[in-house]
């Protein structure tokens, strides 16, 4: 007697931030730690879950994701990494930090990895003026900290020999 | 706010868990995403990177990158390079990072003051060039430099070695001095907390396990260790619990193989070499304290067809007769490319070849110092490591007396950087304007 949660095909829908709904496979779903979790804990009567955090252009490239890893066996590690480079490839960076906070969020740990790694290798060669533009940070040095951190630089064999 | 607890939740990998995202309202100098997820994406930052430019960005990210969880955190993601230093006088050096299919090499922006004699976790152990009886361990990309406290043995009768006891993240370094043939002693020191060097005790060690440890040990994760290819068993110091282990080696040498020690992922690796048929075995010690090895790798060089072409003589694999000296280096790139030196038959101008275990790729390794290396490099990971825990707090104080200053008399004392008070404070404060125009702020310098 199989019961229905253990029914593969069983669906679930996920509604996000501004309202689309999305019908997902229950294995798709695992791959999200936070899913999962609720599935467990059987918050899964309810027939939609929303998800206010995620809009729908991100919610729907994170089913993406989950549904290739999801389906692809563990022997396909290489056709899964060409994946992960192919999927983050072109995407722009408030795309990606949409997709950060997304994975954060449902805790989909290997996207999470991906995307910062990717959002890493962006700015990893640019100068910090530019990284704070991308960012929407501001410098909020003094000349005086700035002047205090470049001192941390001093090397004490400075001009030997 | 609570961004020590979540950087602590954060930090371990298999701690994964939900956090909620920072609740704190924005303020000046605060990027996009919230502390726990910066502190994801800038751990992936390469070290020398975050040093000379990342940190200037603002505040809050000097803040998460200067944490020592960060730090260890970031550390221990780091992929190990390789650091060549030139033996002689200027002691200039290199790094050299691997990829799928090439080496990028770069000049190291610092004079080494005088060779470089034990590095572990990016900090390196040298004497200083004007006392040789004086020893100073520094991170050459922070440039933080401590001076270890005196020991008074002549230099050229020790051998020094430093390793790092993960629990606290402290530094140890160990002195071996005297006479040869069993008479010699150990002692050892914790960086920042000792003053005064304390002797090891040997119980345990055979006579034989005793005498190995008058040479100079490799420094492999939280081991030091004695390991020589004549030798049938492996001498290990534990420096965390500070007790030798001693087990048997994986291979004696014999006139038809050799055998070389080098770390691979904080674990010590011991290749054998077949001469004639190019055969290599890999072992890797899979735990020091049972003394259990594994072999990990069997690589046929023989059957590399494509490598003989890549070097410059025709005669690969190389023969016994031919006086070859084919030897392992390095495991880098995460452990999975080995670094070998290839000498030629003139026995100058040797080669570096990489080769990587799981694609079967190999390549040259270019380095301006070829010819004078092959004592004088290592395995080596840069990173933001502090020689000791009060350097460590130091830092942190750096950022609270610019912050005081800012605040003026900051009449209740608490400095806290992540009071939402101060951070108000400060966003209103005159003194903050955007500097850039000023200020010439370069990658590496």
């Amino acid at each position: 007697m199989a019961s229905s949660i253990e029914n593969n095909n069983e669906k679930l829908t996920l509604k996000s931030s501004d309202g689309e709904e999305f019908l997902v496979e229950k294995h798709v779903a695992l791959q999200s730690t936070l899913l999962q979790n609720m599935l467990d804990s059987d918050c899964s009567s309810a027939d939609v879950i929303p998800l206010p955090k995620i809009d729908a252009r991100t919610l729907a490239l994170v089913l993406g994701y989950c549904k290739k890893h999801a389906d692809a066996s563990s022997s396909k590690q290489g056709e899964l990494n060409s994946f992960d480079s192919e999927f983050l490839k072109d995407m722009d960076m408030g795309a990606l930090f949409n997709l950060v906070l997304a994975a954060n969020f449902m805790e989909i740990k290997g996207l999470l990895d991906i995307a910062a790694q990717k959002i890493a290798d962006t700015i990893k060669d640019k100068p910090h003026q530019e990284v704070r533009e991308i960012f929407h940070v501001e410098n909020d040095y003094t000349p005086e900290e700035e002047a205090a951190v470049r001192e941390e630089n001093r090397w004490a064999f400075e001009g030997f020999p | 706010m609570t961004a020590g607890a979540v950087l602590n939740g954060r930090a371990g990998r298999k701690n994964y868990k939900l956090v909620p995202c920072s609740k704190k309202k924005k303020t000046s100098g605060e990027s996009s995403l919230p502390d726990e997820l910066m502190f994801y994406i800038l751990v992936c930052i390469p070290a020398y990177v975050l040093y000379n430019s990342t940190r200037y960005v603002c505040r809050q990210w000097y803040k998460i990158i200067h944490d020592p969880l960060f730090c260890k955190e970031h550390l221990l993601r780091s992929s190990t390079g390789l650091l060549m230093q030139d033996p002689y006088t200027p002691h200039t050096g290199e790094f050299a990072e691997f990829g799928e299919m090439s080496a990028t090499v770069t000049e190291i922006n610092f004079m080494f003051p005088n060779r470089v004699l034990s590095t572990c976790n990016g900090l390196v152990l040298f004497r200083n060039p004007h006392d040789p009886s004086t020893l100073h361990v520094a991170n050459p990309l922070t440039k933080q430099t401590v001076t270890v406290p005196p020991f008074k043995c002549h230099p050229d009768g020790s051998c020094i070695s430093f390793a790092c006891a993960y629990s606290k993240m402290e530094y140890k370094v160990l002195c071996t001095y005297g006479p040869d043939g069993g008479k010699h002693n150990c002692v050892m020191l914790t960086l920042g907390k000792d003053h005064a060097w304390k002797p090891i005790n040997r119980q345990k060690l055979s006579d034989r396990g005793w005498s190995m440890v008058r040479d100079c040990p490799l420094s492999v994760g939280q081991f030091l260790y004695w390991a020589d290819h004549r030798e049938k068993s492996v001498v290990a110091l534990d420096v965390e619990s500070e007790l030798f282990i001693e087990f048997p080696s994986p291979a004696v040498w014999s006139f038809h193989s050799s055998i070389l020690y080098v770390e691979r992922e904080r674990t010590l690796s011991c290749s054998v070499m077949t001469y004639c048929r190019s055969l290599v075995d890999i072992f890797v010690l899979s735990d020091p304290m049972t003394g259990e090895w594994r072999m990990l790798y069997k690589i046929d060089f023989g059957a590399q067809k494509h490598l003989s072409t890549c070097m410059d003589h025709a005669s690969f694999p190389p023969s016994r007769a031919e006086a070859f000296f084919f030897a392992p280096v390095a495991w880098v790139n995460k452990g999975d490319v080995l670094v070998l030196y290839i000498s030629r038959p003139s026995g100058i101008d040797g080669y570096f070849f990489a080769f990587n275990v799981k694609t079967g790729n190999f390549f040259k390794v270019g380095s301006k110092l070829y010819g004078t290396l092959k004592d004088f490099c290592c395995g080596y990971t840069q990173s933001l490591e502090s020689p000791t825990p009060t350097e460590r707090r130091w830092r942190r104080s750096a950022t609270e007396v610019f912050n005081e200053e800012r605040l003026g008399s900051g009449d209740d004392g608490d400095l806290d950087l992540d009071d939402d008070s101060i951070l108000k404070a400060i966003s209103t404060s005159p003194g903050d304007l955007d500097l850039d125009g000023d200020l010439n702020l370069t990658g590496r310098p």
